[in-house]
């Protein structure tokens, strides 16, 4: 069987770099020459699910599944390795740098934020330890954490190690905000002054940051779960957010005003699909399609309002996309018996016509191209792909409720 | 400390609406919510303070004959409306009332039971609107009901206070704008004694940003239990919040909200029959240092 593994999340970072995820599988090439990166280090065990670099590309950070959190670093040439990695207790659902690349921020699906310093090394991995606390100290999990620990609470306490244990496996991170339900995506603004957390409960709060504990506002209107929120310096002030409720929305990060909703898919009484906004370019282009759907739909953010720039229907369903440095779309598709590997470069001359790169139009490219597709593929039988497939559907992972 | 475990705790007062104690809070919300704030109607709770909506369209068609930019009050026994045309042409089609900008919740009492907080706070603060947020269905009901007979029973009086059915810990800034509470209760409250549940207390650190994001900065917050560790537990947690300072008993010093939390809850009445010791702390929101 030829199904291929998607990659779950890709991103290009600065100086030419491009770090994918394919299931548990982590790469780093350099898409201007091709040239893959050799990464030391253990590798991860289940979908990596987020991967960010720093502002200079000297480092990025890895999280996932298998509720790890790895940062990498350069080492020398095209060597990389693995500066640290944490166990967490739950799946890991967005990790990333802060601005001054000193601290990288983590998210997972019980809906905590971490964060530690971006050059610490792995934790110890002595049992007892517990997180390090500055400030919000005392996680509700710990009843070490109040002074006193009285007979009535050890002897209720019976369900006591069985409890929650994020508070013992997140050794080395401090607690910096949590929201009550699973943290579907994160983003820092531009001038990374304030964090962004969007959840399964249709809620998106912008919180300070670092003081994460001080919120800013929130971004509400959202019916059902947040997909995913794009922040951007091609952006501003605007934050884009899709829902399982069916639209796309542009938002003001500042004050949490809704700026704009389009409501793409099915309309009611049908069902909504949720739309997933893919990646948005250095120069303010946004693609977004409706989950498990080939069409992707391009927007642009003009006074404050979405404007439609056009689209494309592709041979095979995109899970992830990034825009390069010359603005042009890497896309890894769901590829079942299909030719090719899962990766393809949408490209554009303006912004209505969008085109699969050809092999004519750019040769190099292209073959850089397929040379990371091969490299990246992975064959698997028809049952493990469809599982993968239900595994990488945000629908399926976070939908509550039913119907409109 | 109380030694016997919360199930076996009834309502006896209540038959009719007696349910158990406890709900989950971390499982999902199965009864309707509000997605902002501005979706509340707050005609429905405070009639006496917002206009329905079909009433300020029949408004609207009026004011639009109308030149003048003086404020115009279609019913004379509705206090606190201040409207003028552009403010009426205004309102978003999704409200159901006039945005009232003199009037709003100012107090929250989060997890308000059977509304002994509020029925005690009313009187005392007669023009402030009064909030009681519960998750369960029966007491919220009751509360409703008791608030319906107060106000015929007292002409004019409780006009102020409402309930509404909630799950403050998934959904608070779905109901309050940034820094509009003045005062937040929490009463009483669930203490979850199993490790594993201590999730569930309606007090912790990542909740903690939030009720710092709906109180205005000098806001307070008030807290009472009869158990020891869940008092110690809260004020630890406020106490290390940054946007958080405890309140000295010096400043408390006659303090008619505190005098309420005290004694004029359900709760707060069964302690006291039962001589227990109860543990007040108050906290109020301070600017990030």
């Amino acid at each position: 069987m030829t199904h291929q593994i998607p990659a779950a999340t890709m991103v290009h970072g600065p100086s030419s770099l491009f770090a994918l995820g394919c299931g548990s599988s982590l790469y780093l090439f350099s898409c201007s020459t091709g040239q893959q990166m050799e990464l030391t280090g253990e590798k991860h065990t289940g979908i990596i699910r987020s991967i960010n670099f720093n502002s200079k590309g000297s480092m990025f950070v890895s999280a996932g599944d298998d509720k790890s959190v790895k940062v990498w670093k350069h080492d020398k040439g095209h060597h990389w390795s693995c500066l640290s990695s944490r166990k967490i207790g739950k799946k890991t659902t967005a990790a990333l740098f802060s601005h001054d690349d000193e601290t990288v921020v983590f998210s997972d699906k019980f809906g905590d934020v971490y964060s530690f310093p971006a050059q610490s090394p792995s934790p110890s991995s002595s049992s007892s330890s517990t997180t390090t606390t500055t400030t919000s100290s005392s996680s509700p999990s710990s009843s070490s954490s109040s002074s006193t620990t009285t007979a009535a609470d050890s002897a209720t306490d019976k369900s006591n190690d069985k409890g929650k244990v994020k508070n013992k496996d997140t050794e080395g991170s401090q607690n910096i905000m949590g929201h009550y339900a699973s943290i579907t995506d994160m983003t820092m603004t531009p001038d990374g002054k304030y964090l962004i957390t969007a959840d399964k409960d249709e809620h998106i709060r912008v919180s300070h940051f670092p003081h994460a504990f001080d919120i800013s506002c929130y971004c509400l209107s959202h019916k059902e779960f947040v997909s995913r929120i794009f922040t951007a310096h091609s952006l501003k002030d605007n934050l884009i957010s899709g829902s399982g409720d069916g639209s796309l929305r542009l938002w003001n990060w500042t004050n949490g005003h809704l700026l704009d909703t389009v409501f793409i898919g099915p309309l009611p009484p049908a069902d909504p699909v949720t739309v997933v906004p893919l990646a948005v370019s250095n120069h303010g282009l946004i693609a977004a399609h409706l989950e498990g759907s080939p069409k992707v739909l391009f927007y642009r953010a003009v006074n404050g309002k979405l404007e439609v720039k056009g689209s494309i229907d592709l041979p095979a369903v995109p899970v992830s996309c990034s825009f390069d440095q010359h603005n042009w779309i890497w896309v890894s598709s769901a590829k079942a018996d299909q030719q090719g590997t899962h990766l393809s470069i949408i490209t554009y001359s303006n912004e209505y016509e969008y085109t699969l790169l050809h092999p004519d139009v750019n040769p190099s490219l292209f073959k850089i191209m397929e040379q990371i597709g091969e490299t990246t593929s992975s064959k698997v039988a028809a049952s493990e792909y469809t599982n993968m497939l239900q595994e990488l559907s945000k629908t399926a992972q976070y939908k509550k409720h039913a119907g409109a | 400390m109380t030694t016997q475990t919360p199930q076996k705790r009834k309502k006896p007062i209540k038959p009719y609406h007696r349910i158990k104690a406890h709900a989950n809070p971390l499982s999902d919300v199965n009864f309707p919510y509000p997605t902002t704030p501005e979706d509340i109607n707050w005609h429905h709770h405070y009639p006496a303070y917002f206009q329905a909506k079909h009433e300020i369209a029949e408004a609207a068609a009026l004011d639009t004959a109308i030149t003048t930019a003086a404020p115009t009050i279609l019913n004379a026994e509705i206090v606190g409306m201040n409207r003028t045309a552009a403010e009426v042409n205004t309102t978003s089609s999704q409200g159901h009332h006039q945005h009232n900008h003199h009037k709003q919740v100012e107090f929250a009492d989060i997890g308000c039971g059977y509304g002994g907080l509020i029925v005690t706070l009313s009187p005392l603060f007669p023009d402030t609107l009064i909030l009681g947020l519960e998750i369960r269905d029966k007491p919220t009901q009751y509360v409703e009901e008791r608030i319906k007979d107060l106000r015929e029973k007292k002409e004019g009086e409780y006009n102020n206070i409402s309930v509404i059915r909630a799950n403050a810990m998934k959904y608070l800034p779905n109901f309050f704008r940034k820094a509009q509470l003045k005062k937040i209760f929490f009463t009483f409250p669930d203490p979850h004694f199993k490790k594993a549940n201590h999730k569930r207390r309606i007090i912790s650190p990542a909740l903690l940003a939030e009720y710092a994001y709906v109180l205005e900065i000098g806001g307070m917050a008030y807290t009472v239990t009869d158990v020891e560790e869940l008092h110690i537990w809260m004020v630890s947690h406020f106490s290390v919040h940054p946007l958080f300072e405890r309140v000295s008993d010096a400043d408390l010093e006659g303090d008619v909200v505190l005098r309420s939390i005290m004694y004029g809850t359900e709760e707060a009445k069964k302690v006291e029959k039962v001589d227990g010791k109860k543990y007040p702390a108050v906290f109020r929101r301070i600017a990030d240092p």
